[in-house]
């Protein structure tokens, strides 16, 4: 759900603006906006404030601890709170200094860092070699080994193969003729040449090269000397030295990292915080003697702003709520406060749109429907429980890392709808259930009841898309907005009548009903032309459409279940239980990953584009409170209404 | 012409139209949608949903097939 917000003033003396600032970081629930001098006040009374002439001192600090934390990039941990305390508590300078003091070893990373670099090309480059050199073998020990010349090869494509003549043309007018050039294919699609030439046409060769689309390798010049059949082995060493240095690197990256990167991610949170409280001040009204910041607070959460600035700087600044509007303003940030499972899916609701303030949160909704489609289209127990044990893996192997994090119990909720329909379907990796336990559906037989299944589908499409156009008309009347009221009305009335119309024709209606039922949809339509215009009529025809869209729920089960059926009948096929295994498994692996895919892609757009698209109302802007590190860099302190 | 054969047969170009639709309209968009993540990955995810769009040519088209052997 929609958390309540409230616009608030925050005054206080101009002389406590420091400390003011500080709180409010420390609260991290304010929203602040740029100041407007609300009806009454002269706007010429405040003006926004000046900006720090320290802010620019700060940001170059900032861009060095920026840089160091880039070079201790292996350490991927968090700043402890006490660290943060601790920088917190450090003056301007004092915070130079630590940067300051982590020179030594922002230095020292830089220069592994550029050598590592250097390492990898370098590697890459002798590895191209060696790959063509060994590709050449064949041909190679023609090539006399001459000190003062120097080599490059070539990889082109086997149907260009006719460019290698007139390389060798080239090179030798270039070269008067003291060159030497081999080539063989690689394989069936490359070929590969070397061109041996004095040292000194080594330019002349590059820019000849240079204007063609080839893969050029240079030999570098500590091995032109090297017969070309001692190469490979030497080059292969060379690449083992390289290596093991690169690995000792890292080490001593790894221990820099250890030893420093807490420090230098401190820093840069505590540094950039400072900058964010100095540059606050161009959004407040400040006056000869005020200071005013305004901004956005759940409406919960007031009263512990109000505790906070009272106890940190004083009862002189004073918290003033501004009168709520009649109709939820625009520029209302958005928070949402949702059960802990269903906060899960925030982010994939989001991802589409947030929804604008004082409009209905759709969530809780998708939380509920989204895992239950992938169920429905999925509905097995085998399949269930092998995403069930992925999921665990991943979190237990890859927990900390965020996308696991924040994904993981998305895919228990998966898991455990995709079980709960296998046991309504009766399909444990397809009918195997049915031979190894005798598994029977509790519901319906999806390989049988095809048209049934058709007939849900297009059933749920009709309670979720009327689902969708009911809120559409709570959220035009909670928005105030008449016009689209009427429309919204007009377009579900027009659903509800034309379903009246199927039903009539399939017989199950009196002739009553249906005669009033296009008397309404003509009435209906009317409205709809009056209000939307034009579009009103083809927004009908659309919902039939969205309604017939949930068919795919049907489809790719029934593509699912059938797909489970040839992995068990192929696999039957085999005498030999190992390979009936692997085959089976082979086939029923690739559904589960199939139909994981796709049906999620197919919830997912169901729910954006037939359900989302009647009744969400986006534009809205996320609550992003001025919170410090000390509160949003650590989850654990973070405030309680994270936007 | 049999009646039952023009039923197999209307289901079929039903379905035929629909995965030629579909077809051509998810090669468009994916080409598109290929070159878009080139230069913004982070868009990867709409690119996806944008690609399943016109899936709903077939589905329809499979609902026509479906209501012309099983009415």
């Amino acid at each position: 759900m929609l958390v309540r917000m409230t616009q608030v003033d925050v005054v206080g003396p101009r002389s406590a603006t420091g400390p003011l600032v500080r709180s409010m970081h420390r609260a991290g629930l304010l929203h602040i906006v740029p100041f407007e001098a609300p009806e009454g006040v002269s706007p010429a009374v405040f003006g926004p404030g000046e900006p720090d002439r320290r802010v620019g001192a700060i940001r170059r600090t900032l861009g060095r601890a920026l840089g160091l934390e880039e070079l201790l990039r292996p350490w991927d941990g968090r700043a402890p709170a006490g660290l943060l305390e601790e920088l917190w508590a450090l003056d301007d300078d004092a915070l130079a200094e630590r940067v300051d003091a982590l020179e030594p070893a922002r230095s020292r990373a830089e220069v592994l860092t550029v050598e590592r670099v250097r390492l990898n090309g370098e590697i890459a480059r002798l590895e191209s070699y060696r790959q063509l050199v060994e590709g050449l073998r064949s041909v190679v020990h023609r090539l006399p080994s001459v000190r003062g010349y120097g080599s490059t090869g070539i990889v082109v494509g086997s149907r260009y193969r006719a460019v290698i003549p007139l390389i060798r043309e080239e090179l030798e007018a270039l070269t008067q003729g003291r060159c030497e050039v081999v080539a063989a294919d690689l394989n069936a699609d490359r070929v590969a040449a070397i061109l041996l030439y004095p040292v000194r046409h080594a330019l002349e060769v590059q820019s000849m090269l240079g204007g063609r689309d080839l893969e050029e390798v240079t030999l570098p010049e500590d091995y032109s000397g090297v017969p070309f059949d001692q190469l490979g082995p030497r080059l292969e060493v060379e690449q083992g030295r390289m290596r093991a240095r690169v690995g000792t690197i890292d080490d001593e990256l790894d221990a820099l990292a250890a030893d420093h990167g807490a420090t230098a991610h401190g820093l840069r949170l505590v540094l950039a915080d400072r900058i964010a409280e100095m540059e606050v001040l161009a959004n407040a009204g400040v006056s000869d003697h005020l200071v005013i910041f305004s901004g956005w607070v759940p409406v919960d959460q007031l009263a512990a702003l109000r505790a906070r600035l009272r106890t940190d700087v004083g009862a002189q600044v004073l918290v003033v709520e501004r009168p709520q509007p009649a109709k939820p303003a625009g520029e209302t940030p958005v928070a949402l406060s949702n059960l802990p499972v269903i906060r899960s899916f925030e982010p994939l609701v989001g991802f589409m749109a947030t929804p604008r303030y004082g409009t209905i949160d759709p969530t809780p909704l998708f939380a509920l429907t989204l895992p239950a489609f992938i169920g429905i289209m999925v509905g097995d127990v085998g399949y269930g429980l092998v995403l069930l044990a992925f999921v665990l893996l991943a979190r237990w192997r890859w927990g900390s890392r965020p996308i696991v994090r924040a994904a993981w119990p998305i895919g228990v909720v998966i898991a455990i709808a995709t079980i709960v329909f296998g046991v309504l379907y009766g399909e444990f990796f397809g009918e195997a259930g049915r031979h190894l336990f005798g598994l029977r559906p509790m519901w319906m037989d999806r390989g049988e009841a095809i048209e049934e299944l058709l007939l849900l589908a297009i059933a749920i499409g009709v309670a979720q898309v009327g689902l969708g156009m009911v809120l559409g008309v709570v959220n035009a009347a909670l928005l105030h907005h008449r016009s689209e009221l009427a429309g919204r009305m007009a377009l579900l009335t027009c659903l509800l009548a034309g379903l009246a119309i199927v039903a009539w024709l399939a017989g199950p209606l009196p002739d009553g009903v249906g005669y009033v039922a296009l008397a309404v949809i003509v009435v209906a339509l009317i409205v709809l032309v009056a209000t939307l215009g034009i579009y009103g009529p083809i927004e009908v025809i659309g919902a039939f459409g969205n309604v017939l869209s949930y068919a795919r729920l049907m489809a790719i089960g029934l593509a699912s279940v059938m797909l489970a059926m040839v992995a068990n009948r192929l696999g039957g096929l085999f005498d030999n239980l190992l390979v009936a295994v692997l085959v089976a498994g082979a086939i029923h692996a690739l559904n589960i990953g199939l139909g994981f895919f796709d049906s999620s892609i197919q919830g997912l757009r169901l729910h954006y584009v037939e359900f989302f698209s009647k009744f969400v109302e986006p534009g809205g802007i996320r609550y992003e409170p001025f919170a410090s590190a000390i509160v949003g860099g650590s989850p654990e302190l973070r405030p309680a209404r994270g936007g | 012409m049999e009646p039952e054969s023009a039923r197999f047969i209307g289901a079929a170009v039903a379905i035929l139209a629909g995965a030629l639709g579909t077809g051509w309209a998810q090669s468009r968009i994916g080409a598109a949608g290929a070159g878009a993540v080139a230069e913004r990955p982070e868009i990867s995810n709409q690119i996806l949903i944008f690609l399943a769009l016109p899936e709903t040519m077939i589905i329809l088209g499979f609902v026509v097939a479906a209501m012309i052997l099983l009415l």
